[in-house]
């Protein structure tokens, strides 16, 4: 069956967001702002982005889909550097993932560290073009998360 | 200062844009893998993928790493299980080997992609055409910034 339009056009979009991954993974990797790697940077950023509220383990994890040990092992060496904070709530076998200050530090040296990378890439692109494309992304990754089989996932 | 070119805003776009990149690359890639293991890993069809994209029918090895940012090593893997499977074509060039698609890379291709159909399907309801090429047209563009700095 042949796809149209739309799904032909979803595709390219994956090439694209397949090409693009690996090339910001890359690029953080090397450069390590505050010395953190691609994985923790995520983590840090997700973190960060859920203002001062946390995510509890499972749903970070979720969340992700990282699979147990590339999540577990960078979780385990932000916890250890004492970038992420650890409440362990009573009455839930979950634990409370939050930034801590330094956390908080971190996460905003290795964005400011990342600056010139970024002006690079705004030359030419408006603040409105870019909200546009990560609106579209994220519509299409909530559909994703919420496909029957991705919700079975976060058992 | 430098870094006063951009503002909070700005900042705080392109790292939610870079995030949702990372996790819709996860998600497709593992839904990839799971749909289109009877045939291709999600691996094998970026390389036939790269080839029906580009309307290539032959490149060479070291171009298609450099494309895909992969380890020679790495693509060489891919590579080669590709012409096991007698998807590709391969001959040994100097300095390094010049990779064909064959109508039997093509016709897997085909079958992956309709399988992908019932997939991609749903992705698209409730997105408007025009904001879905508009976000390609962004991407690219961003991906054609990446693939020309300098230190790539």
């Amino acid at each position: 069956m042949a796809l149209n339009r739309w799904q032909a056009s979803v595709v390219d979009l994956f090439t694209e967001v397949g090409r693009i991954e690996p090339l910001i993974r890359t690029r953080i990797n090397a450069s390590r702002p505050a010395g953190l790697d691609e994985n923790r940077f995520i983590i840090l950023n997700m973190l960060s982005r859920a203002r001062g509220m946390g995510e509890t383990r499972s749903a970070l994890g979720w969340a992700l889909d990282m699979r147990d040990g590339e999540f577990g092992g960078a979780l385990t060496q932000l916890v250890e550097a004492g970038l992420v904070s650890v409440d362990p709530a009573a009455d839930s076998q979950d634990d409370r993932l939050s930034l801590s200050h330094q956390g908080e530090q971190a996460i905003e040296t290795a964005v400011l560290a990342l600056s010139p990378e970024f002006e690079q890439l705004l030359s030419g692109i408006s603040v409105q073009t870019l909200e546009g494309a990560m609106e579209t992304l994220r519509e299409i990754r909530r559909t994703l998360d919420n496909l029957p089989d991705r919700m079975g996932d976060a058992d | 200062m430098q870094t006063d070119m951009i503002n909070d805003e700005t900042r705080s776009t392109l790292l939610g844009l870079f995030t949702e990149i990372a996790r819709v690359e996860h998600l497709m890639r593992t839904r990839l893998e799971r749909i289109a293991n009877q045939e291709l890993t999600a691996a094998q069809f970026g390389v036939l993928n790269h080839f029906i994209l580009q309307k290539k029918t032959e490149d060479r090895e070291a171009a298609i790493a450099w494309a895909f940012q992969d380890e020679p090593a790495y693509m060489a893997d891919k590579i080669n299980s590709l012409a096991e499977a007698e998807l590709i074509d391969v001959e040994d060039r100097i300095p390094d080997r010049l990779i064909k698609i064959n109508d039997a890379g093509r016709a897997a291709h085909a079958r992956s992609l309709a399988r992908i159909q019932p997939e991609v399907a749903p992705l698209v309801e409730g997105l408007e055409l025009d904001d879905l090429k508009l976000s390609l047209a962004t991407l690219r563009e961003i991906r054609r910034t990446l693939d020309n700095l300098p230190d790539r």
